[in-house]
Parts: C-alpha cells; structure tokens; sequence
C-alpha cells in the first residue's frame, strides 16, 4: 500500500512529499527522504528497544509499561526536585506535558541548548517568515555556522536554494548563496561566496558587512579572517538582493560570544530592512521539534528552557540548566525523554545524573536508555505514532503514522498523561 | 571540482603521427576515444609499437573510468550518495518531465530521468539526460550541486 504525503521525522524540515509503501507492517519502499530520513523509516524499527525495564540489584528486570508507569510514580512522588528533561525530539502535546508536569512536582523543566532558543529573543520582524516564501521569493541566501549538507540534507533542494519560485524562476541561478563557517564544508561546494572566517570574529564579520552596505571606507585590509576583496564580491551580490534569507546554525552558538554575534547580525539584518530588502532570520533547529519546544516553553513558563518550578515563582536562569543543578547536586530524580544525555550534558552531570533514580523513555537504543532505573521503550514518533510537531520556520505539522507499533511500547504521550494522572 | 578527461590529455598519450590508419587524425581519434566511438585498440601503432607502450598503459588507466561510465559519461558512486536530492532537483531536464522537482518537491511520474528512492538517487530514464547521445549537450549541473561528490562527468 503507497501512502502519500507523509511528514518525514529525522530532522526540522519535516518534508512532507515523502511516499512511503508498506506492505505487512513492513516498509518496503520510500520515495523522497534523504538518507537520515530513510534509515528512520526503513532501519529504526528493527533496531529499537522493545521491552520495559526496571534496574535492580545490578541487573535489569522486564515488566510491563504498566509496571514501568507504577515504579515511575513511585520515584516522582518521593523526589523533592526532579529534574524533566527533554522535548526537542517529542511532539509538542508531550512538551506542554514536560513543563506541566515539571510545574505540577515542583521541580526542574530543561531541554538541551538550541539556536532556536537564542533566536526567540531577537527582532520579531526578522521572524515569522515560511519555508514555503522563502522558497518563492528569497533571492540572496545566508547560511552562517550551518552545514544543511550534514545536518538538513533537503534544506537546500527542499527550499532555499534549488527550487524555482515565483521570483526566483531559475531556481539556484536566480539566486545567490552564500555560506559563512569556521571550516570548509560541504554546503559550500552550492555556494557562490565561501566564506572562512576566524574562529570568534562572527560579530566583527557581521560588523564589516554591514559598514560595507552603507559603503563606509573599511580602515583594514580584512575583517574576521576575510578579505576586503571577498567582502566586498559579497556586497556586490547583497546590494541588488531584495529577500535576504539568514540561517543560523548551531555553529553560533559555539563561537565565544553568540549573544554579541547575534546582535551584530540583527544589526546588519536592520540595516537590510532600512534599505528596503526583505530580510528573515531563521534558526536550523538541531533536532525535529527544537522549535516546538522553545515556543511551547516560552508560551508556558516565559522562557524556552531552563525553568526552576521549585522556587514559588518560577524564573530563567543559567543556574537552574540541567547540567548546573546536577553538578551541584540540586536534583534528586530525572525524567529523560528521548535525549541522548552523554551527548548533550557536561561528564560531571552525567556522573551525577547517575547517582540518582532515572526514568527514561526512549524510541531508540541509546546508552541513556541502557542507563536508566526504569526504561521505557516509546513507539516511533511519525512511524507507529502520530501528534503534531513544529517545523523550523514555526509551521505546525501533523504526523501521518503508517505502522503499528508493537504491543510492548507506550506511545510518550498517553504514557506521560497517565504518569501525570497518577501523581 | 570537475576532474574532466579533456581530448587535450588523450591527445598528448597518442603516437601524434597522423597516420590516419584508425580512419582520423590523433586530434579526430582522441574525441572519439572520449565519445566511445572508437576504442584503443582501434590504433594499431598504439597497441602494437613497443616504444609506445609507456603511453598506451598511461591512456589505459585514464580512460578506465569511461569504461563504467553511462552513455552520459556519467559515473554515480551510489554509496557517496545523501540522498539530498539537489541534483534532482536542479535537473533542468527532470523539471520540464514532472513539474514537482520545480518546486523541491521529489518526483513522483515515471517518466522522470530520475528521483531519490530509499534516500539515494535512482535514474529512470537515462535516454533523457541532455548529455545522452547522439545530441549530447555539455550539461553539468548535476554534478556542481552534488554535496558529496557522487556525481562525476567524467568526459
């Protein structure tokens, strides 16, 4: 049986064109995802955890999800501060159920950093702008410390770059990119400007461009590790350009000073505004729903993550991160929902994290998943299991599942409504 | 970065006697040899003259990748392909055969030249590629967008 028009869920573009044939509960054929997407469609399902699990007594016992829910209740209701992490890779119910819950035990909400949560607080009217006009009218694209090559394998074919739209009718020739990184990366092989710059100077690139813009005579040869010549081949691109479509990826976040590099950069995108352009900024959100979380968070607890529920008003601040509170020790219990914790926490809050009771759940085999007291097997988001998840320009998308999932693994948000429900 | 065997480079590898024996000039051989009209052995100094066997194992092993190559001059490493689909995209001959690919959208007729299926590129119809002979057009797109380099012309 072909089914059409399936949202793809390996990463924030959430493609929705994919074609997906089953037969006997079995994929047998997709069209149109990218290599990410087709190992989630075809591979995940036979390589997944099937069995809820409870540690005891150095070994791990099976038992139901009915079970698992019990022994979770259990841990919850004793701990004073539990830590609630996740949410970048569940469906938006499940984050508004994270935060709620992580309000309801008075306790700990985060999610792992993300340039989505860095790009809330800039300039509304840099945001807000869709995939879909970018696709139509974008004429100048801006990838800056991002590599779709690696990360969002259809951002460009998808979207920014290739497709031919209403003002853009030649599709890549109508259009300049450009990409800005620390390194050479593949994107750039698509890119008509390379740009390599000096690991830090991401504000004083930005700078640059932006006096380049209102033509002022540069004092220096060069500008973050660019040269004045291929600065300049740039503003000759930009100047004519009347849709800017800035990406930022999470290279900016691990630049030295992100919230001064990005200031620089709405700064250059203000003076593209004043000079009449359209001008967006966009985040390339890092997992599927790093949107959703951020904006679901923000809506709920007035910040995208990091919220402390333990004081009596709640507040944001770099002390109450996951890694913070769990290397000083602040957390008595954590409930992990599909986040692979030794990739996304410090060593030390890993080692912390261990020491406490953990309830993990999970629709893949990871070590976090291994590592729990009670682990519990998740059907596959957009495979077994449906919900609504928010692409990276903020388009809410509904998920299509085409296969049953196996009687053994609870679906994250029944399991964690009914683990709400119980406390 | 296209890595072309250009007739300049078979040219140099030819004994460059004008003999005319393979029925050409060495100029008018080493576009043949390019285009697979003619073969190697169809140059009897070539194959035959010891004193240009250096050459002739030279030219071997420039042209071996002609030899995989498709009627397009062609080589797809399947196994460097992500599946981004930009070539299918960018395809200006797919375009005009599914309107979709104009939108980023993956194909979905039959007629297309090709489309991305289990997250790698699957050609269709080869025969419509602007490079396919005998009017084959000095078309490259597929290959300048290619993140992986899995595309190559290699002629």
């Amino acid at each position: 049986m072909e089914i059409e028009g399936v949202p793809c869920t390996s990463c924030s573009l959430l493609c929705d064109d994919i074609v997906v044939d089953v037969r006997d509960n079995t994929v047998t054929r997709v069209l149109g995802t990218c290599s990410h997407g087709t190992k989630r469609f075809k591979e995940l399902v036979g390589a997944r955890p099937m069995k809820a699990a409870i540690a005891e007594q150095g070994g791990l016992k099976e038992v139901s999800v009915d079970e698992a829910l019990e022994k979770a209740a259990e841990i919850l209701k004793v701990a004073k501060k539990p830590l609630i992490y996740g949410g970048a890779n569940s469906t938006n119910r499940t984050v508004e159920l994270l935060v709620k819950l992580a309000q309801k035990l008075r306790g700990l909400y985060d999610s792992s950093a993300s340039i989505c949560h860095a790009l809330l607080d800039l300039d509304p009217s840099f945001l807000g702008a869709r995939l879909d006009d970018i696709l139509e009218d974008a004429d100048f694209i801006l990838y800056w410390g991002a590599d779709p090559a690696e990360t969002h394998l259809r951002h460009a074919s998808r979207y920014a770059v290739f497709p031919r739209g209403r003002s853009t009718p030649m599709g890549r020739e109508s259009r300049i990119v450009a990409v800005v990184d620390v390194r050479e990366t593949n994107t750039m092989r698509i890119a008509q400007h390379k740009v390599l710059l000096r690991p830090g100077s991401d504000a004083e690139l930005a700078r640059a461009l932006r006096d380049l813009m209102f033509s002022k005579t540069p004092t220096v040869g060069e500008a973050a590790g660019v040269t004045l010549r291929d600065l300049s081949s740039i503003i000759k691109d930009l100047k004519p350009a009347t849709y800017v479509a800035m990406f930022i990826g999470r290279g900016l976040l691990q630049s030295e000073k992100p919230e001064e590099a990005l200031s620089s950069m709405a700064e250059l995108a203000r003076s593209l505004l004043e000079l009449g352009k359209k001008v967006s900024i966009m985040p390339m959100a890092e997992y599927v729903n790093s949107m959703g979380q951020a904006l679901i968070t923000k809506k709920l607890g007035g910040a995208p993550r990091a919220l402390d529920f333990s004081a009596l008003k709640e507040h944001m601040s770099p002390e109450a991160t996951a890694t913070c509170q769990l290397e000083r020790e602040g957390v008595d219990a954590a409930l992990i929902v599909k986040s692979e914790v030794s990739e996304e926490l410090t060593p030390l809050a890993v080692k912390a994290l261990m020491r406490i009771p953990t309830i993990v759940l999970e629709e893949r085999a990871t070590w976090t998943f291994s590592n729990g007291k009670v682990s519990v097997p998740l059907s596959i988001m957009g495979v077994e299991s449906g919900g609504t998840v928010t692409r990276m320009d903020g388009v809410e998308v509904k998920l299509k599942p085409f296969l049953k999932p196996p009687a053994s693994v609870a679906d994250e948000e029944v399991f964690l409504e009914r683990l709400s429900s119980s406390l | 970065m296209s890595t072309r065997i250009t007739p300049l480079q078979v040219y140099k590898l030819l004994p460059g006697t004008n003999c005319k024996k393979c029925g050409t000039t060495c100029m008018g051989f080493a576009m043949k040899l390019i285009n697979r009209q003619a073969r190697i052995e169809d140059c009897p100094l070539l194959t035959s003259d010891p004193k240009y066997a250096g050459k002739l194992a030279e030219l071997t092993k420039l042209l071996a990748p002609l030899i995989s190559a498709s009627e397009t001059l062609v080589n797809i490493d399947l196994d460097k392909c992500i599946g981004c689909g930009n070539c299918v995209i960018a395809c200006p001959a797919n375009v005009v055969l599914d309107t979709r690919a104009g939108k980023g959208l993956n194909p979905l007729s039959d007629e297309v030249l090709w489309l991305v299926e289990d997250g790698k590129i699957k050609v269709l119809h080869l025969e419509k590629c602007r490079r396919y002979p005998p009017h084959r057009m000095n078309c490259n797109v597929c290959e300048l967008v290619c993140y992986s380099e899995a595309i190559k012309v290699v002629a």
